[in-house]
């Protein structure tokens, strides 16, 4: 249970959401009870569906962390590209046997009309050897009448007789070699009929090959056009993959963020129950009051114009209302109307404003705030919840942690800032010594955020392991698994979220006191 | 196809066998030498050693021709904390308010003697490597370069006065950031890099609102582009995706995208401006397995198609980085190419 706030210590109501139209409508106390008791059951109710979808969450982060249809798909798409590679090989390898067949069997197809050709030269050689012999036959007839008219010519025909009976002779060579090349020429037409039959039997073989690698081919094509399909659908599955990849990103955040609203939902809880039991003493002591009326609508005009201020980022109008407010109601009443405005604004679009606009708000408000502590003086201040803030050892980027400072003193916090490059003791000693239940780390560099599990060490040394550490800046952004890796309790990615990790923390250690 | 070829197809938006592939590595050079990071830091000489190293070891299509990009800080007169785990950071703010804007005069910066020393690696890594992989530059652009010499905070301030007023000391630190960087710029194209990213992480979405960026950072970018003498990546160091329809004409020829850009989106907003570059989550590097890795950077291919250039988001891999998860990147965008030529 929430502890009961003493006199000098007053809870904000800085999550109450429509106080200003309570504020200027003047309800009736039973109305506004009911309606706070009506946001206590819905906030309880928000709080046990929010843990349900947590564990869910987590679950099904579980699952898909495992990763095992994106490892499937990968090995399917390793072995399809092995395969793919393979019939590919094989493919190429059958296109160069079949062009060098083809090759091969124009080859042969030469070498058959060679020798076709060969054959009609053998036969026009035997046709001319034939005349050659007759030739022959004639010159030994005619050696023959030359060698009968010479016996005839007696004693003066003997030397023509010799040169016929030479001639005769010549002929008779003549004729054997012949002979002789016919029967050479014989054998060549037998072996050249044997060759063709050869090449005859050769070109059947050379069709027969062919023909199979024609099938073998199909049969490939078949198979690749087969691989490619599988590979078709192992991408489409493999973009299913993807998909699922991006959704256990998802879940994670899902899972992170979940996390937060359940914070949040409890510290809304707390905070609405201390708000309830305040409401209903502020009421009963303000309406017994003279002139209620006036300082009352004159919050609602202050927090309605301070909130178009900082949506129309005009610092001038925040200033005149806070001039009119201060004219007529105190101090520490605006700066609570000043927290309800503050927490507003800074929590709408959360995540979605770039820095310069929360810079914008921040510009306002801190000077709202000096303006405000100066009428409240050092005394009224001394009451307030602290965080100490600062950036990370040798971390020198103070945007972020200006913006968070800010936030937090508009919500009425008192803000212990450290600034640029603080070192862990120095953290630590500031925490202890200025009751803070919260130490802000900012850290724009992911090698400045590593110094954070050394706080936390430093405050488990110093026996203060109750002081939580919450931390901001892109590394935690960029990967948000990151704050538990470095055992941080909170993350901040927004002013709003940051008035929220703190106010969870402060309701979460002050009611367990 | 060589690998430069492949990358200026790849800006040309024209269809390639595989994506190229770049990680930006720095740090990763002195792991490479087995030296402490705060030594290599320190002397830039040993920088085109570390990127010929990192070519050696992991095979990517290009080399970087700068240290760390916090260096353009010295010329100003800025100090730098070097740290044995991260790049080193700037420990002083040098432009005190902005009373001290009109007295301001750019630099040289080729006069710094450490700027000079990182010329001298980058004109051995042109020696080295030009033609065969990409030289890339990078320098803080002038948009952004004021935050690192007066704090973002003042800087802001700037850019919240009425307009009268921010043009009164807006405009005049402009032009003293645009010529500073302009010159430095220029030195490093003529030490032989191919492109130079600027990076201006101040316009990204995480700092300002799109009608902002029109309005004050996207007139000083294109004044700073088109003085570049050379091609321009140009880097949000953040969300790319709310700026690029307002960003696509500035005429940048590659566009560094932001982790949670998503990268068939941006692809669309650049449209034909050019080439777009991403987009792996640094910090998850440090965690994943490689097989996450791979895993990730093929589905970012796949989801981009051509025009895209597989890197990690800016601004750099991380040093803890396990090697492993560095090779699946380049390993990633390898398998690309069988899968293109299937």
């Amino acid at each position: 249970m929430a502890q009961e706030p003493s006199s000098s210590h007053r809870p904000p109501l800085r999550l109450v959401q429509g106080s200003a139209s309570a504020l200027t409508s003047d309800p009736p106390i039973v109305e506004m009870a009911r309606r706070l008791h009506r946001q206590l059951a819905l906030v309880q109710d928000a709080g046990t569906s929010t843990r349900a979808l947590r564990e869910l969450l987590q679950r099904a982060a579980e699952t898909a962390g495992q990763g095992g249809f994106a490892r499937v798909t990968d090995e399917l798409g390793n072995v399809t590209d092995r395969v793919e590679r393979q019939i590919e090989s094989t493919v190429t390898a059958i296109r160069d046997t079949v062009a060098a067949l083809d090759a091969f069997h124009g080859t042969v197809e030469a070498f058959e009309r060679e020798l076709t050709s060969l054959s009609d030269y053998q036969s026009a050689i035997r046709d001319t050897t034939r005349q050659v012999i007759g030739v022959a036959e004639q010159i030994k007839l005619l050696a023959l009448n030359a060698r009968i008219e010479a016996a005839r010519a007696g004693q003066h025909g003997k030397g023509f007789a010799v040169v016929a009976g030479e001639v005769s002779a010549l002929a008779r060579s003549t004729t054997g070699l012949v002979e002789e090349m016919m029967l050479n020429m014989d054998g060549i037409g037998a072996a050249l009929e044997r060759t063709s039959g050869r090449f005859e039997e050769s070109r059947d073989t050379l069709g027969g090959a062919r023909q199979s690698l024609d099938s073998l081919h199909e049969v490939s094509q078949g198979m690749a056009s087969n691989v490619s399909e599988v590979a078709r659908v192992t991408h489409d599955v493999e973009r299913i993959a993807y998909g699922q990849v991006g959704l256990q990103e998802e879940l994670e955040q899902a899972r992170f963020f979940a996390r937060h609203v359940e914070e949040a939902a409890g510290a809304l809880h707390r905070e609405i129950e201390a708000a309830t039991r305040e409401a209903d003493r502020q009421w009963l002591a303000e309406a017994a009051a003279e002139g209620r009326g006036s300082a009352v609508r004159c919050l609602g005009s202050f927090e309605r114009e301070l909130a178009a201020a900082l949506r129309e980022d005009d610092p001038a109008r925040a200033d005149r209302a806070l001039g009119d407010a201060l004219a007529l109601t105190a101090p520490r009443a605006l700066l609570d109307r000043l927290a309800v405005v503050a927490t507003q604004v800074m929590q709408e679009e959360p995540g979605a404003k770039p820095a310069i606009e929360h810079f914008r708000n921040a510009r306002i408000l801190e000077a709202a705030i000096d303006r405000l502590d100066a009428a409240i003086g050092p005394d009224g201040q001394a009451g307030r919840r602290c965080v100490v803030l600062g950036n990370a050892w040798q971390d020198y980027h103070d945007l972020g942690r200006r913006i968070i400072g800010i936030a937090l003193r508009a919500a009425g916090y008192r803000v212990v800032d450290l600034g640029l490059s603080a070192p862990n003791e120095a953290l630590a000693d500031a925490a202890i010594r200025e009751g803070s239940r919260v130490i802000g780390v900012s850290s724009l560099l992911l090698h400045t955020a590593r110094h954070i599990p050394e706080l936390q060490e430093e405050l488990r040394r110093r026996g203060r392991s109750d002081i939580r550490v919450i931390v901001g800046g892109a590394p935690f952004l960029v990967d948000p698994q990151l704050r538990e890796r470095y055992g941080a309790d909170g993350v901040a990615t927004d002013p709003g979220g940051a008035l929220r990790l703190v106010a969870a923390i402060y309701a979460e250690q002050e009611g367990s006191v | 196809m060589n690998r430069v070829e492949r990358i200026l197809a790849t800006v040309g938006l024209e269809a390639t066998d595989r994506p190229p592939v770049m990680p930006v590595l720095l740090m990763q050079g002195a792991r490479a030498l087995g030296v402490e990071l705060t030594d290599y830091f320190k002397r830039p000489s040993r920088l085109a050693e570390g990127q010929l190293a990192l070519v050696e070891r992991f095979d990517p299509d290009a080399v970087f021709a700068i240290p760390h990009i916090v260096q353009d800080v010295l010329p100003w007169g800025s100090g730098l904390d070097f740290h044995p785990d991260g790049p080193p950071s700037v420990n002083g703010m040098v432009i005190p308010n902005k009373e001290a804007i009109p007295s301001l005069k750019a630099p040289d910066p080729t006069a710094h003697a450490y700027l000079r020393s990182s010329l001298r690696a980058a004109e051995r890594l042109a020696r080295e490597v030009k033609g065969e992989r990409l030289i890339v530059g990078a320098q803080i652009g002038p948009f952004s370069l004021p935050t690192m010499l007066m704090g973002t905070r003042k800087f802001l301030e700037l850019l919240l006065l009425p307009p009268a007023e921010r043009r009164r000391w807006l405009d005049p630190l402009m032009e003293v950031m645009l010529k500073a960087t302009t010159r430095w710029g220029e030195a490093l194209f003529n030490a032989g890099c191919d492109v130079v990213v600027v990076a201006e992480g101040i316009a990204s979405a995480a700092i300002i609102t799109p009608e902002l960026f029109s309005e004050v950072a996207a007139p000083v970018i294109r004044r700073h582009i088109a003085a570049m003498p050379g091609p321009v990546g140009f880097e949000f160091v953040g969300p790319a995706m709310p700026m690029l329809p307002r960003a696509r004409d500035l005429g940048a020829a590659v566009w560094l995208l932001g982790e949670e850009d998503p990268v068939d989106r941006a692809r669309t907003a650049v449209g034909r401006s050019g080439a777009i570059m991403g987009t792996i989550n640094n910090l998850k590097l440090l965690r994943w397995h490689h097989e996450r890795v791979e895993f990730e950077a093929r589905r970012l291919i796949d989801l981009a198609g051509p025009g895209f250039i597989l890197s990690n988001q800016g601004p750099e891999v991380p040093w803890a980085t396990p090697d492993a998860n560095i090779e699946a990147i380049v390993r990633a965008a390898h398998r690309g190419a069988r899968r293109r030529a299937a």
